[in-house]
């Protein structure tokens, strides 16, 4: 895994890490913050739906609780007015409380044989009222007012209005004896319509109630007729409480709550598929942020990553240029700012190693030219002949030993020039050098002048460049000796100062005008065509090994003295 | 890998044993003063062994089916429920039916047909109908045991004139106990003239509303209060005392029967209060609901219950498998 992530290009990791890190801190919240909602918008639709459900209830059980106390005031009269023999102003009671209750439709008092006693109306009873099951319920269980499920009503022969019957056992008396009996108010169910039209329970969103066994009483929703409908068997099967269901591809919360006192179940179905649909749509959006932003980063992840590795990948190919050997190519490249200076350096670099590979060639060339003018001078047939002639004059003379000091010197001036290509060697060597060339042109020149070394033993080992000095004391011998003298003499100096090897070739010569100083300071600076030779190379070899601190100058005094002065930085081998 | 689940298994059972059973005890209305005293006894007889949690139902249906769905998807092994609406339980046996949660009802007794939904339901309560007997029988010493009557039959008729404080109206104990003390005095041969029959709802302060109109109504003609508790008993006394009914004449605090003037106020439940009023002579006497057995039966049932021992170990005795009758005590300052 490691390695394989170690194999991809920079711009892939930044690429791969971001969006990883990014991606995976994302879904994590997003999926805390879309559960977090989710149980929220629960627990509201629960709360809410619960809050309707209660207010429902509420208001079916303040009208029912009506009922049962109008029922209950009823009794008190009922036993009042019976005992007091007053049947007809219990009639009257019963027609008053009607015009009261406008939703009853019926009440009457019945014995236990089912024969009417009172009633609030006048119409043909019904024969088998023992047989009717709110008769049978009431002598079932004495205590409790009976609430039936909604029928048409049958007390009376031919009745058309739905009705519910409130029915229970009540004493009454009859010729002064306490009797029990039935006492029935039938009710429109009209009323349990409008309690259901006063909650706003959303689209198809209804109310079910049903009795102890599950029957019907009454239902919102038009569709729903019988006990074994939907909503009945969802509201059976919750029993008591709340839950989400599906009703009709529609969500809905079912609540089941009781009805006081009436052994009546109410069921709401609250339409919450708005609620719910808003999940979805909060589902969605969440997701289209999640994905929405995890593009964005990957965009913004790449382009980034591409602002670093793209000039990497410049630079990289940059480089395999150099290693080919192409100084030339300058690299160019845009991105963040880092690989910019990076790129810079990257290219001022290069220039460098290009600037010092022309010096190092340069010098190469200049070395080799040194090299060439110094061979050219020393086997200059001229010299050589001019050197054998004078040793062959030695030798007529009979002059054994200078002959002997002569090939000697000649011999080792010939080794040095030609020995090893080190550039520098130390100034004794290079003295020693120049003190054979002397001696030789000693002998050529018949000693006609004479020359003096005063080398200060600290400088003895520092180095100078090869032949350097050489060419400094060739041209004062050209320049130097005043033929009508004898024993015109050459001086040279070897000394430290400053931090510097100075060496000084002092002649005693014509010296020179000022004018004729600039003119040939201009030609050794190459500022200038020069004639000779000597002095140029020797001055452009120390400026290129040592830098601009080293330095060749002329000092002259007309008819006095001509000072060629070398000016070498010590300790300081090139300046590369 | 082994130490590890036998560690999680240490920690289960560490857990299981610090957790005490968390049962709920649903009180109908805790603004009851009877039901404010029984939740106390219930408590302090269940001590420390189950965490009972006391349920207001703020006497609303509505709220204590709310509160019993919550406890039941909680899955408790057992509810202990004084019910708002006996007549509504049916679906809460239904419901705990569903969900094997076992039920103790106390105090209000659901109807036979919806305790027989259910094999693992269960009444610990006293019979009204019986408190309401020895109430006669305290009314029959009252008049000397002798339907003819004693001195306190004022207007010599030889029949007793009464006026009820009734509790709810369809309420069972309501309905039961105002039955039942008038046939238990007039199978005894006594002759009852019921005055009126007034509905105070168990409530002292509409007891002594009710009370006052009642004096407006009847006045001198009343021999004798009959309340279905003593909560209204009191309501009435107050009354009483205010229309000059009961008169403390030495300021000793204390009614004196032979020497000051007073009339009959008999009540049921045996609340301290009332306790009180009959060391003092106001309350004549009350029927003592023995709440403390009660309490005690609903601990010892419970245990036994979430335990899951044989109910044959218990120390009270089962009524048709499902019923503890509690008996009452008579109590007067005779």
């Amino acid at each position: 895994m490691l390695s394989r992530f170690k194999d991809l290009s920079i711009g892939h990791a930044i690429f791969l890490v971001t969006t990883t890190i990014v991606g995976v801190i994302m879904l994590l919240s997003t999926t805390l913050t879309y559960q977090l909602i989710f149980a929220r918008t629960d627990e509201l639709i629960e709360s809410t739906s619960k809050e309707i459900n209660k207010q429902v209830v509420m208001n079916y059980e303040n009208y029912l609780s009506n009922v049962i106390n109008t029922s209950n005031s009823l009794q008190k009269y009922i036993l009042d007015l019976t005992k007091a023999n007053e049947v007809s102003n219990l009639e009257n009671l019963f027609m008053a409380t009607l015009n009261i209750e406008r939703n009853i439709e019926n009440i009457a008092l019945f014995d236990l044989s089912g024969n009417r006693i009172v009633s609030s109306t006048g119409e043909t009873i019904a024969d088998d009222i023992i047989s009717r099951s709110w008769f049978i319920e009431a002598r079932n269980n004495v205590d409790i007012h009976h609430f039936s499920s909604s029928h048409i009503e049958d007390v009376v022969v031919n009745g058309t209005t739905e009705v519910f019957s409130v029915s229970r056992s009540i004493y009454y008396y009859e010729e002064g004896i306490q009797k029990e009996g039935v006492l029935l108010i039938d009710i429109d169910t009209r009323n349990l319509k409008a309690l259901a039209a006063q909650t706003n329970l959303g689209n198809q969103g209804h109310i079910i109630i049903t009795n102890q066994g599950n029957e019907l009483i009454y239902s919102s929703l038009p569709e729903c007729t019988t006990d074994v409908c939907e909503s009945a068997r969802i509201a059976n099967d919750i029993v008591l409480g709340g839950k989400l269901v599906t009703l009709d591809n529609m969500a809905m919360f079912a609540n089941v709550n009781t009805i006081k006192y009436t052994r009546w179940n109410i069921a709401t179905f609250i339409n919450v598929n708005d609620i719910t649909n808003s999940k979805t749509d909060t589902l969605y959006r969440i997701v289209l942020i999640f994905l929405g932003t995890l593009i964005a980063i990957a965009i913004s992840s790449a382009v980034f990553s591409m602002r670093i590795s793209k000039p990497m990948n410049k630079l990289k190919e940059h480089i395999h240029l150099i290693q080919e050997g192409d100084f030339d190519t300058m690299v160019q490249v845009e991105g963040q700012r880092e690989v910019v200076v990076l790129a810079d350096a990257f290219n001022s670099m290069s220039n460098r190693i290009k600037e010092l590979m022309q010096r190092v060639l340069k010098e190469q060339v200049e070395k080799r030219k040194t090299h060439f003018v110094a061979l050219q001078n020393q086997i200059n047939p001229h010299f050589l002949y001019n050197t054998l002639d004078s040793i062959v004059w030695l030798s007529e003379n009979n002059r054994n030993k200078d002959v002997e000091k002569a090939i000697i010197a000649l011999s080792k001036f010939f080794r040095m020039s030609i020995s090893d290509q080190m550039s520098t060697v130390q100034l004794k060597d290079e003295v020693e050098h120049v003190r054979n060339y002397l001696l030789i042109q000693q002998i050529r020149y018949q000693h006609s002048f004479k020359f003096e070394f005063d080398i200060n033993p600290d400088v003895e080992h520092n180095f100078v460049l090869k032949l350097s000095l050489q060419p400094l004391v060739e041209n004062a011998i050209i320049h130097g000796i005043r033929p009508e003298e004898s024993f015109t003499k050459i001086l040279i100096k070897g000394f430290q100062k400053d931090g510097f090897t100075i060496i000084e070739v002092y002649n005693e010569g014509y010296g020179m005008t000022q004018q004729r100083i600039d003119e040939i300071q201009a030609m050794i600076r190459g500022e200038k065509e020069s004639v000779s030779m000597g002095l140029k190379n020797v001055y452009q070899r120390l400026r290129l090994y040592y830098g601009l601190d080293a330095d060749l100058y002329i000092e002259s005094e007309l008819d006095e003295y001509t000072k060629v002065t070398m000016k070498i930085p010590i300790g300081r081998e090139a300046q590369l | 890998m082994k130490k590890i689940s036998l560690l999680l298994f240490a920690f289960v059972l560490l857990g299981c044993e610090a957790k005490k059973p968390e049962i709920p005890l649903l009180i109908y209305d805790m603004q009851d003063a009877y039901m404010f005293d029984f939740e106390d006894r219930i408590q302090d007889a269940m001590g420390e062994k189950i965490m009972l949690t006391t349920v207001d139902g703020q006497n609303s249906q509505i709220i204590q089916n709310e509160d019993i769905d919550k406890w039941i998807n909680r899955k408790v092994p057992l509810l202990i429920i004084n019910p708002v609406d006996r007549l509504s339980v049916y679906s809460i046996i239904e419901k705990a039916k569903k969900n094997g949660t076992k039920i103790i009802f106390f105090n209000r007794e659901p109807l036979a047909q919806d305790m027989a939904l259910y094999d693992s339901v269960y009444y610990v309560g006293a019979d009204a109908a019986e408190s309401a007997k020895i109430q006669a029988e305290i009314i029959m010493e009252l008049f000397g045991n002798d339907p003819q009557l004693n001195e306190l039959d004022k207007n010599g008729d030889g029949i007793i004139q009464a006026v009820i404080l009734k509790g709810e109206q369809g309420h069972q104990d309501a309905e039961a106990r105002t039955k039942v003390v008038i046939e238990t005095l007039t199978d005894a041969g006594y002759k009852v003239e019921v005055l009126d029959i007034s509905i105070a709802n168990f409530d002292r302060q509409s007891a002594k509303v009710a009370m006052d109109s009642l004096i407006a109504t009847h006045g001198q003609k009343i021999e004798v209060v009959i309340s279905n508790n003593d909560a209204m008993a009191l309501g009435a006394i107050e009354s009483l005392s205010e229309k000059g009914y009961f008169v403390d004449a030495n300021n000793d605090g204390k009614i004196d029967r032979s020497s000051e003037v007073w009339i009959p106020v008999i009540g049921i439940d045996g609340l301290d209060m009332a306790m009180e009023k009959i060391n003092t002579g106001y309350l004549y006497g009350t029927v003592f609901n023995d709440s403390q057995n009660m309490a005690e039966a609903i601990v010892e049932l419970a245990q036994l219950l979430i335990s899951g021992e044989d109910i044959s170990d218990f120390s009270f005795t089962i009524t048709d498998k499902k019923y503890i009758w509690i008996n009452y005590k008579k109590i007067t300052n005779q």
